[in-house]
């Protein structure tokens, strides 16, 4: 008896380790890499670790070691620097160009599903007419427009990436019109502007959310095979796409040049996508939200 | 009107000293356009409400009940409109007045509650935010005043402890207590007519006496006029002065609560109270009692009785009878030719 008393105590003990937090392992798998890679990015000046910029000729394209765990490129740069403060660039590029297309894709869809007719109209078929045309191909042209670099990269995704946020709110505001607190709310007569922002939209973040954890892997994707075009973030700054890109004459005499840098897109990538999954499949229970 | 509710249990109830209708409605009739033609949910409704008074309205559901509360407000269901009549509030025409005029007195002069208390309440905010903001919209009160006259009326209503539930989400609240929150935010602004939509419905038959008590005990503190709608005879002979009775958009009878529910005249009104179930010993073996037959299609509706076909006692002239009833409002009217 007491021997398997003792052996359940265990094994709960052994479950409650292996269910941080609130169940979820993927979860905290998706925030340790995100995060970390984010306090890696934001405390790059105070690593020890060499100037990303800082050239060396004597030890160009030197494989992984211990003095350089990334190795270095054809201009001796060490690549562990160069991928951490690229880090900077692209997780804020990810972070303000999904914020800033959640604001004012939530905005229009919210208008175009409160009032219906006309507004619904004319905002939704420019919806449609930008989702029909390829995401890069639409950012290019606006590039185009407003010319390469950093800046035109943010103008460019946040003027295409809107779109979906304003479609999903769109729809999910034309049911929540419906709802009884929200008539409840206009038999009290406040107005559109009040009942829109206060009463609708945090009712409408929660399903929004779930698409912006995706929205910032793919704007960094975006700002990764623009730069990799050599449309994006201009050398010598480090870029992960301009890494990989900067890699490639090099593919089979120094592997690490670009791959390395390819494969912590990949992890931060995977790390959004976990952190992602868990918002969406805890989107469901309304009654219990604190938004 | 901004004075705060007076919580103490032994003041005298505000006399209503104006006396007359506070609501009068004449010929209203609500239209909605559809592919098979004109639908009317309420047509020629004709009623009114007097000072300090509660007015029923029973009917079946789509009836037109809740869509004559909605036209009350301006709050007709787009694409449907007030096709003709007039609403007089407190001696003002309300159709045809401007989205701003009718905006004033919503939810200050006029309050409604809903027949769902949890879907009627938003799930993001706190109880408190949605009703300190009616009063801070509505009232112009700043936050302080504000949280202090939500605690007076959460006491009020009977939410305990009121300083700690105002930090709720109503989905930490039951069914009776949160239509007590949309009961606070209601008459938050002291209205002086509250519309009531099917207001126990969607609750425990145990709570809905407690929330009826305190619609009534608010009601005669505040010198309100109310209108309670509702499917259920038995809540409108308990809280109601006056009923009218609605079938398929039309007004089949309207009188006192004595006149209506002791003598009905109208035949639907009389198979309706047969319809009630009783607790008394069941002798001559017979089981719940229902009417025959079903609502009427409102788009091939046209003259007459719409309730003819069920009716047992139906005439020839049922079908092309005129069913306006604008005799003087106290009276028991029947539009019934037979009764």
């Amino acid at each position: 008896m007491t021997a398997q008393a003792d052996y359940g105590a265990a094994r709960v003990r052994w479950i409650r380790l292996a269910r941080f937090p609130v169940g979820s392992r993927a979860l905290a798998v998706g925030l340790t890499i995100v995060l970390g890679m984010a306090l890696l990015s934001l405390l790059a000046p105070w690593l020890p670790i060499p100037d990303p910029l800082k050239q060396d000729i004597k030890n160009r394209l030197q494989p992984p070691s211990i003095g350089h765990l990334f190795g270095t490129d054809n201009l001796g740069r060490d690549m562990l620097s160069r991928v951490i403060y690229a880090g900077q660039v692209d997780l804020l590029l990810g972070f303000v160009t999904a914020t800033c297309s959640m604001v004012i894709g939530m905005t229009l869809g919210a208008f175009a599903g409160f009032y219906r007719g006309k507004r619904e109209t004319l905002i939704m078929r420019t919806v449609d007419v930008l989702l029909a045309l390829p995401f890069l191909v639409l950012v290019i042209s606006i590039l185009a427009i407003v010319g390469p670099g950093l800046s035109g990269v943010y103008i460019g995704i946040i003027a295409v990436s809107w779109v979906i946020y304003t479609r999903i709110t769109c729809a999910e505001m034309i049911q929540l019109r419906e709802r009884q607190f929200i008539l409840a709310a206009r038999t009290l007569a406040f107005s559109d502007r009040r009942i829109i922002f206060r009463h609708a939209l945090p009712n409408l973040v929660r399903p929004n959310l779930a698409w912006y954890m995706s929205d910032i892997v793919l704007n960094i994707l975006a700002l990764t095979s623009l730069s990799y075009l050599g449309l994006g973030v201009q050398p010598p700054t480090p870029e992960w796409g301009a890494l990989i890109s900067g890699g490639q004459t090099f593919l089979l005499k120094a592997w690490w040049i670009s791959t390395l840098p390819g494969l912590v897109v990949v992890i931060v990538g995977v790390g959004f996508v976990l952190i992602g999954e868990w918002v969406t499949e805890h989107i469901g229970g309304e009654g219990v939200a604190r938004a | 009107m901004t004075a705060p509710i007076s919580v103490a249990p032994g003041a005298p109830p505000p006399v209503a000293d104006e006396r007359g209708a506070i609501l009068d409605v004449t010929d209203l009739t609500v239209m909605f356009p559809t592919e098979r033609g004109a639908i009317r949910p309420v047509h020629d409704v004709t009623f009114s409400v007097e000072h300090g008074q509660t007015l029923g309205i029973v009917g079946e559901s789509g009836s037109g009940k809740s869509v004559s509360l909605r036209a009350l407000l301006g709050l007709v269901p787009s694409p449907g409109r007030i096709e003709s009549g007039h609403i007089r509030f407190e001696g003002r025409e309300l159709v045809g007045a401007t989205a701003a005029e009718l905006r004033a007195m919503r939810g200050r002069d006029i309050g409604m509650i809903f027949q769902d208390p949890m879907a009627s309440l938003n799930p993001v905010l706190t109880v408190g935010d949605q009703l300190t903001e009616v009063i801070r919209v509505k009232l112009g009160l700043g936050r302080r005043a504000a949280t202090d006259r939500a605690v007076e009326l959460f006491e009020r209503v009977g939410i305990h402890p009121a300083s700690t539930r105002l930090r709720s989400y109503p989905h930490q609240f039951s069914g009776g207590m949160a239509q007590r929150v949309m009961i606070a935010i209601a008459v938050a602004t002291r209205p002086r007519l509250l519309l009531a939509d099917e207001p126990t419905t969607a609750l425990d038959v145990s709570v809905q006496d407690q929330v009826l008590d305190l619609l009534e005990d608010l009601r005669r503190e505040e010198g309100m006029s109310m209108i309670i709608v509702s499917h259920d005879i038995g809540i409108i002979a308990r809280t109601c002065d006056a009923v009218a009775v609605m079938y398929a958009g039309r007004l089949l009878e309207r009188g006192t609560v004595d006149q209506v529910l002791r003598r009905p005249r109208h035949p639907y009104t009389r198979m309706l109270l047969a319809t009630v179930p009783s607790l008394k010993p069941n002798v001559d073996g017979t089981r719940l009692t229902s009417i025959a037959g079903q609502l009427p299609d409102l788009a091939t509706l046209t003259m007459g009785c719409p309730f003819a076909p069920r009716c047992a006692q139906a005439l020839p002239s049922c079908s092309t009878l005129d069913l306006t009833l604008d005799q003087p409002t106290d009276a028991h009217v029947s539009a019934c030719p037979v009764a």
